[in-house]
């Protein structure tokens, strides 16, 4: 919990210094892509908060079995 | 957009080497021996044979498409949006290689030295110093790693040179025990580790000398996986393979045994901070290329406004994506290997076979 507040304080912050100036010159693309990078980091550690499956995790349940099968460690 | 900065061929090299460097400190050579036992060093020459062939593609790319990296010459060969589907996958890629690069050191650091800091804020740190280097611009991170490549090179031979009375050769023998499975199974893993030095495709458009990407990258790997095998031979020769496979991590350890006699002892904190540093240059490069590459595929003017939302987000997927150390081991071990592949040799073959069938080629500078 502590770490979504801390992260969108970052987020905030980091909003103000790099997102502002991109609104003031009027470069739409880079706020839209800017934005886009901001809104994954946020929507990672809410889905982290609410308990889904990490992305390791995920990515071991399907790739890691092909693993398993050619790594055969005792 | 075109990536301003401009790097020498020193530079590539010691940029390359601290990438390479930088996984021989964390537990990539225990796992490889925990993999293929006392052979793993043979594991280690059939990959490097590998990665050498690879950078002639590599390189050879970076001809054919001069003053273009890997991202840009996928848009050129397979159109704007096939293209960019492909290029994306690259800076995808060196997002993951950071973040899971980052977790693992930070694990490191927490579990031997920092005990009681949270790893969060171990990570935060790490994540200030490389958002901070990527601002400044490839020059920076170039400079830097021309600094500290060459003394972290000498602090691992004067750490090998300091450990030959301990190491007993025969512990490396008998070759082939348990066959050639092992062998052929861990060259494609250590592959895929020393394989991140794909970020060629990266610098050798905005190195001064593009036709010395090869060269570059030869010397870069050559070094590299030499030190990497001297972890291997010297954890196999001091402890055995069946203790250096099942170590957190043999070169911290190794660096344990080393002393000056003995009045200097638990040299492993100053082989440790290079290490961390060249770790820390490592994902710095990473985030690098992933900036430039998002903003390329975007198709934006720089890629320094979306620096610290490119870094926020791999700090966040260094914390949130990876559970805990056994997960990234089970990643590292297992799955990791294939993803590697694909992107550092599937698409990069993908684009060469196109781009000779096609007849495709950049304008030349």
């Amino acid at each position: 919990m502590i770490l979504i507040i801390v992260i969108l304080l970052v987020a905030i912050l980091i909003f103000a210094v790099d997102g502002l100036p991109l609104i003031k010159k009027k470069q739409w693309k880079e706020l839209t892509v800017f934005g886009i990078l901001l809104g994954f980091a946020l929507l990672a550690q809410i889905m982290s908060d609410l308990g889904f499956p990490t992305l390791l995790s995920l990515i071991d349940r399907s790739i890691g079995t092909l693993g398993r099968a050619v790594f055969q460690h005792r | 957009m075109k990536e301003k900065g401009i790097i020498s061929t020193n530079q590539f090299v010691w940029m390359l080497f601290s990438i390479i460097a930088a996984f021989a400190i964390l537990d990539i050579p225990g796992l490889l021996i925990f993999h293929a036992g006392r052979d793993a060093w043979l594991s280690l020459a059939g990959a490097w044979f590998l990665d050498v062939l690879l950078a002639m593609v590599y390189a050879y790319m970076g001809l054919r498409f001069p003053g273009q990296n890997t991202v840009q010459y996928s848009i050129s060969i397979l159109g704007k949006y096939a293209g960019r589907i492909v290029g994306i996958m690259f800076p995808l890629f060196y997002l993951l290689v950071a973040s899971a690069l980052m977790r693992s050191l930070t694990e490191l650091i927490s579990s031997f030295f920092l005990l009681r800091t949270p790893v969060a804020l171990t990570l935060a740190m790490s994540f200030i110093v490389i958002a901070y280097g990527i601002k400044k611009g490839i020059e920076a991170i170039a400079r830097t790693c021309e600094v500290l490549g060459p003394i972290y090179l000498l602090s691992l031979i004067i750490l090998f040179a300091l450990l030959i009375p301990k190491l007993e050769i025969h512990r490396l023998k008998p070759i082939l025990a348990q066959g050639a499975y092992p062998i052929l199974t861990g060259i494609p893993f250590i592959l895929s580790f020393i394989g991140t030095c794909i970020i060629m495709g990266m610098y050798i458009p905005i190195c001064n000398k593009p036709e010395n990407g090869f060269l570059a990258k030869f010397i870069a790997v050559t070094l590299g996986v030499s030190m990497i095998g001297l972890v291997i031979v010297f954890g196999v020769g001091i402890f055995g393979a069946e203790r250096a496979g099942n170590m957190v991590n043999p070169g911290i350890r190794l660096a344990r045994w080393a002393s000056i006699g003995d009045f200097l002892q638990r040299l492993e904190i100053i082989y440790f901070a290079l290490s961390v540093a060249a770790g820390v240059m490592t994902s710095a490069n990473m985030m690098w290329a992933f900036s430039l590459g998002i903003s390329q595929v975007a198709g934006l003017n720089s890629y320094k406004p979306i620096v610290y939302p490119a870094v926020l987000l791999a700090f966040v997927l260094s914390m949130t994506a990876i559970g805990n150390a056994v997960e990234l081991y089970d990643f590292a071990i297992y799955s990791y290997m294939f993803i590697a592949i694909f992107v550092e040799t599937g698409l990069e073959m993908l684009l060469f076979i196109t781009a000779l069938i096609l007849g495709k080629r950049g304008n030349s500078a």
